[in-house]
């Protein structure tokens, strides 16, 4: 799931509380940057990939109410160059100010280290990250999560799971009834509770509830009573190089060499190209 | 009768199957699958001239190839203006013969071109690095601090910069081989052109250099071939075949691993690739064939 990491001894010391709407989000940024001490997020455009899967993707659903905005763009009701996918770009460019220096050549994995290191305060990012944070930080400050902030307080708020993995059994297996078995157990409470609570920040898509051990985890985990679900907005479609397409906008976006606009533009070119 | 020259055989055989096995074959492949085309589960089947009509009709991938050979030009016109010249002037300093420790240098040029690409790239990559680099710190000590900037991060500079490092590791061997031209000139015709009262500058631009016109031509097709077949710093420099911000970076090489290999939600195809791959071969075919028309037949060489 996509979300937000923050060093909660910053926030202390800067009396700053989790935001819920956006304005308090960039509140929250701005007294970051006036205190001097930490970056605000730990955000980089140098590998793109973040630029979309982690922030617009993760972000953009409380724009294009989730899987309502996603399934329009397959069915083709809906387009990048709608008002609801420019305006969530919109929201990125606002961020501009409050990355680090130098932040277009910034790689995920110095993103990953300012934030371990306790030197830039948020990190925009997904729950498989909980478990390197644990070991890199080494519990020498306290961190948290908390999910993107929506738009007006009282709105629905969305949040973007990462599918990642998935099993089936392959129609000309010649085992398909132990295979079938195997299934069923990775179905079962007992593969849920070994998968959440061993593969820290990975979440068992079953129903069955349980118990995390992780408190950050447990936090994420939290979120799904609170807000809808969705899925990365690019995943179904077809059209060949929409992955890249939505990488470069985003990126392009954050960097300020591309509009909104010219986002939705590009991205919708190669929606409308197959 | 004369007995078939066996020895001819034996002796020209190893270099032939292993050129042929593999440069060769997989070249008259590669242009032979490029008339074919693939479905999903990867079967091909013969299709005639339609992937290059796709490559110079699609939008998109009209528009991705334009700009990984226009990116590749730039690439070149960088390296011609940058790395040949100053090549030159290195190994003309170090065969003049008046400097002390000249096998040091020679060898500390050279060094680079024998590390590795992706050392090369990462270890560049991170020295440029806003966060953690040395670059800044380097150029704060003589007060250019104002000037550093993420360059390998904007689409305006990332270019320049991977083509300053592939300068740098480079560079020792246009400067070895037109050192070597350099010292193969006899002392005598030097030491004619002093005592007929020539200036050293004046020796070198009217007597060295022309004599070294086909060492020059060499230099000059050498770093055409590399450059158009560039790939691996980019993709060392970037982590991956992306082309960089904007694809600013982005040059035939890379473009053609993308198609090939797919990227992101881009699926791979091996005829596609191969389609590009031929392109490239044509396009590095045109330049030398017209370097060997106009410039090679006119050179002199002179037997020493």
């Amino acid at each position: 799931m996509h979300g937000f990491f923050y060093n909660k001894d910053a926030f202390k010391s800067l009396n700053l509380s989790v935001p819920k709407t956006e304005a308090e989000f960039i509140k929250v940024l701005a007294a970051l940057a006036a205190d001097g001490e930490y970056t605000p997020l730990a955000l980089g455009t140098n590998d793109q990939w973040e630029s979309y899967e982690v922030v617009y993707a993760g972000m953009g659903p409380n724009y294009w109410q989730g899987e309502a905005g996603r399934k329009g763009l397959i069915d083709g009701s809906k387009k990048f160059t709608d008002a609801e996918f420019v305006d969530a770009w919109s929201y990125l460019a606002k961020w501009k100010p409050y990355m680090g220096k130098g932040y277009q050549a910034q790689t995920y994995s110095d993103s990953q280290t300012l934030f371990s290191l306790g030197r830039s305060a948020i990190y925009p990012g997904g729950s498989w990250e909980i478990a390197g944070f644990n070991k890199a930080i080494e519990g020498e400050f306290e961190y948290g999560a908390f999910y993107p902030p929506v738009k007006k307080s009282g709105d629905t708020c969305y949040i973007s799971d990462h599918v990642d993995i998935g099993m089936g059994i392959n129609k000309n297996a010649k085992n398909p009834k132990d295979a079938a078995i195997f299934l069923e157990w990775i179905g079962s409470a007992e593969f849920a509770d070994l998968y959440t609570n061993k593969v820290t920040g990975f979440f068992s898509l079953s129903n069955h509830s349980v118990n995390i051990n992780d408190p950050v985890a447990a936090e994420v985990m939290a979120w799904r009573s609170d807000c809808e679900s969705t899925v990365r907005v690019h995943s179904e479609i077809k059209a060949d190089g929409i992955l890249s397409a939505l990488y470069s906008a985003s990126a392009e976006v954050l960097n300020g060499t591309t509009t909104p606009k010219e986002a939705g533009a590009e991205v919708q070119a190669v929606m409308g190209a197959n | 009768m004369n007995k078939f020259p066996w020895h001819l055989v034996v002796f020209l055989a190893p270099a032939f199957i292993i050129y042929g096995v593999f440069s060769a074959l997989p070249l008259a492949d590669t242009l032979r699958l490029s008339i074919f085309t693939e479905d999903s589960f990867g079967v091909r089947s013969f299709l005639g001239w339609g992937n290059y009509e796709f490559v110079f009709q699609d939008a998109l991938m009209s528009q991705a190839f334009w700009n990984a050979l226009w990116v590749n030009c730039k690439f070149f016109f960088i390296n011609m203006i940058i790395q040949n010249p100053i090549a030159l002037l290195l190994a003309a300093l170090l065969a003049t013969g008046r400097i002390r420790g000249v096998a040091f240098y020679r060898t500390a040029i050279f060094l680079p071109t024998l590390l590795s690409v992706v050392i090369v790239g990462f270890v560049w990559k991170l020295m440029l690095s806003p966060v953690w680099g040395v670059g800044e710190t380097l150029m704060a000590m003589v007060g250019l601090e104002d000037y550093f900037g993420p360059w390998l991060g904007m689409p305006e500079s990332s270019l320049i910069t991977v083509s300053l490092i592939s300068v740098w590791q480079y560079i020792g061997l246009p400067m070895i081989l037109i050192y070597a031209a350099l010292i193969g000139i006899p002392d005598e015709l030097l030491d004619a052109a002093y005592v007929d009262g020539s200036k050293p500058l004046r020796t070198f631009f009217a007597i060295q250099l022309p004599l070294i016109y086909p060492t020059l031509g060499l230099v000059t097709i050498l770093t055409f071939v590399g450059n158009f077949n560039a790939f691996d710093l980019m993709y060392s420099v970037y982590s991956g075949a992306g082309g960089g911000p904007e694809q600013s970076v982005d040059v035939l090489g890379t473009f053609f691993y993308r198609t090939f290999f797919g990227f992101a939600s881009q699926i791979g195809s091996t005829t596609m690739g191969a389609t590009v791959a031929s392109l490239m071969f044509l396009v590095i075919c045109v330049g030398v064939g017209l370097y060997f028309y106009f410039v090679q037949r006119r050179l002199l060489r002179h037997q020493f």
